[in-house]
């Protein structure tokens, strides 16, 4: 089965007042069709940030790009101006952590999914209005014709996100990017809100790229999976395998520090000690070693390549071969 | 119905409606009134209402504030040491008798607080009195010079908005390039300039030099055109950088990121949508910035030789004549709370988020 998206070794650097910072380096990943694939990390592990490389969002005169992004074969970093802007919500749609402030507060909820629909079909405006109450439908907005003149300061949170995936979804796109789409609501709308997406992705043979730092959101959304450390992929394989078997002891911690049952009972959550690096000029070894439990002395002396484990279980570990180290 | 008997009959509706909005906050009454109102301003009706509502009570809120006005207006030409006969009589040596006549007939006799209420009550059935230097109405003479002065200062607003707003947009979404930093020493360079200089440069070049423009004089739009750009000039700088500011504002925000993420246009996305949401900013200044026009005016009417109310205003101020400096200035007031009234409207316009709260 031939990738939907490919991303080849992608570097991202991002000048800044304090220096170039090296936000992604050398992150490879693959989609299947129809796939919901989760990417989990803490903050500032290149997340969001690879995400938004996709549709090329960083502003071209602060950041430096490098690599390939390759969506259905063709490599958008290629891509000009005008074909990134077409490409944009019709093929590739995306929504956003915050919805509160991603939606334009001035023009009704049901102009901004309209406008969509008559950019990239070239629909009239009547048909751009049907079209749009369909969608707020689709996505549980009713009843639509009321929500269609609404502002987005008169819905909930919740249902500004359910805004915002009308939206993405408006020109039935092949990828919809969701970053942390669930962070900024209140934990019983997380819920319904994934429930939605992975709802919508099966009806419409869509693939998700969900990014989200929880990976209880992942266990229970996605198929596969990648772990992201430090701006590259440290991890990457079936959820299910890697929920029960992870070999990198990034991810491994990262699993055991979902709150379970054993929280509510009381029990101490379990946390990994210090915080991701600053990526001003990242030395080419672990950089996980300083808060890794298995740390050896080669782990700073050079940066382990991704060891296949089987079935498209891929680790970024020297240790990750090793039986039995987990305990 | 007879013409007449319609104007009282709108009038009485207009009072009964004014004293419900006054009287309460719930405003039932002015539904019934508002049927018009709402189509022009929203699209749902139930909205119009409020709309309507927020207009009158604004309008309300503007009596009180010019009669607070008034009493102040009136004190403080008082206060200033001079002798309105010697005005009156234009400097003329006259007997004591003749003074105490004059001082009857323009109620110089009596006390303030009476000579306050005398005026007041004409003031408010449109009679402003009578000028003593001119010795005419003071209605008139505004009626004569008003057209001049609105006209200047309404022209030069339209032509910095027309500078202002895509120098801000240009300088924003090109900042911190070459531009970006011509433009904002343009911008210096404008604001540096005091009006009368500016005034007299442009009539150098334009009209003696070029000779496109007449250099003094009034009656039509190319009259209008020199004044009302060297007036205009100076407030360009702050307006194109309070437009800058809050563009680069908006275009680092959240809705600009989807707006992109969805495949709008660039174009569209600075136009439409930032710029749109940056506007309010940009009209609250303009709207000041208004007010100090209206004082500006006062030195390019006098450059550009237009017989407007500022010169009309520092004679009176001058000659310590009373009423005409009254009957301006509150005419100025009058008109700079209506610009704040335009603009409270157009904020609403604008932001559904003032409109609907």
């Amino acid at each position: 089965m031939t990738n939907l998206l490919e991303i080849r070794n992608l570097t991202v650097e991002l000048m800044t007042a304090r220096g170039i910072v090296y936000a992604i380096s050398g992150v490879d990943m693959a989609l299947r069709p129809g796939e919901i694939h989760g990417v989990v990390g803490e903050s500032g592990c290149g997340k969001s940030m690879t995400a938004k490389s996709i549709l090329r969002l960083h502003d071209p005169r602060r950041s430096r790009m490098g690599g390939e992004i390759l969506f259905e074969g063709e490599n958008l970093l290629a891509y000009s101006n005008r074909q990134m802007e077409k490409l944009r919500g019709r093929d590739i749609s995306m929504i956003f952590q915050d919805p509160m402030t991603s939606l334009n507060p001035i023009m009704t909820v049901g102009e901004q999914i309209g406008e969509m629909v008559r950019f990239h079909t070239g629909a009239s405006k009547k048909e751009a209005r049907e079209k749009a109450q369909e969608l707020l439908v689709k996505v549980g907005l009713e009843p639509a014709a009321k929500r269609y003149h609404q502002y987005p300061f008169e819905l909930s949170g919740g249902m500004q996100q359910r805004v915002m995936i009308a939206m993405a979804i408006a020109c039935a796109p092949k990828l919809l990017i969701a970053d942390e789409p669930t962070t900024a609501l209140d934990v019983t709308i997380q819920a319904q809100i994934l429930e939605l997406i992975a709802q919508l992705a099966e009806d419409m043979g869509m693939s998700v790229l969900l990014i989200t730092h929880n990976f209880g959101v992942v266990a229970e959304t996605c198929q596969r999976v990648s772990v992201m450390y430090a701006g590259k992929v440290v991890e990457t394989g079936e959820t299910r395998d890697l929920m029960n078997g992870a070999r990198h002891p990034y991810s491994r911690a990262l699993i055991e520090s979902i709150p379970g049952m054993d929280s509510l009972r009381g029990a101490r959550l379990s946390t990994i000690p210090g915080s991701p690096p600053a990526l001003f000029r990242p030395p080419e070894v672990c950089m996980f070693a300083d808060r890794c439990r298995f740390v050896q002395d080669r782990c700073r002396e050079g940066y382990p390549a991704l060891l296949d484990c089987g079935e498209g279980h891929l680790a970024a570990c020297f240790r990750a071969g090793e039986e039995g180290i987990y305990g | 119905m007879t013409d007449e008997g319609e104007k009282a009959y709108n009038f009485l509706i207009l009072c009964s409606v004014m004293q419900n909005i006054a009287l309460s906050d719930k405003g039932d009454a002015t539904e019934a009134v508002t049927g018009i109102w709402h189509v022009f301003l929203d699209p749902e009706k139930t909205r119009g209402v409020l709309v309507t509502k927020f207009l009158l009570k604004r309008i309300l809120q503007m009596i009180p504030v010019l009669l607070a006005v008034s009493v102040l207006i009136f004190a403080m030409i008082r206060i200033t040491p001079t002798d309105p006969i010697a005005s009156i009589t234009r400097g003329k040596h006259v007997g004591e008798e003749t003074k105490q006549m004059l001082r009857q007939e323009f109620h110089l006799d009596k006390s303030p607080v009476e000579q306050y209420v005398i005026w007041i009550t004409d003031a408010l059935q449109g009679d402003l009195g009578e000028s003593y230097i001119h010795r005419q109405s003071v209605n008139s003479l505004i009626g004569e010079r008003i057209g001049v002065t609105v006209g200047l200062v309404a022209l030069a607003g339209a032509i910095a908005l027309l500078i202002a707003i895509p120098i801000g947009v240009i300088s924003a979404v090109k900042r911190n390039t070459i531009v970006d930093k011509i433009l904002s020493v343009l911008s210096l360079i404008f604001v540096a300039s005091p009006v009368f200089l500016t005034a007299i440069l442009l009539m150098l070049i334009f009209s003696l030099h070029l000779n496109l423009f007449p250099s003094m004089g009034t009656g039509s739009l190319r009259h209008m055109f020199l004044p009302a750009l060297a007036l205009a000039l100076n407030m360009v700088a702050l307006t194109s950088r309070i437009t800058r500011t809050t563009m680069i504002e908006q275009l680092g925000s959240d809705y600009i990121r989807t707006a992109t993420a969805k495949g709008i246009p660039r174009w569209r996305v600075v136009l439409t949508y930032a710029l749109k949401n940056a506007l309010i900013p940009v009209i609250t200044v303009t709207s000041v910035q208004i007010g100090s026009m209206l004082v500006g005016a006062v030195l390019v009417e006098t450059v550009f030789a237009m017989g407007g109310l500022g010169g009309l205003l520092i004679t009176a101020i001058k000659a310590s004549d009373y009423p005409l400096v009254q009957g301006i200035t509150l005419l100025l007031v009058f008109i700079f709370m209506c610009i704040n009234l335009v603009v409270d409207v157009l904020y609403a316009v604008l932001d559904p988020r003032i409109r609907l709260k």
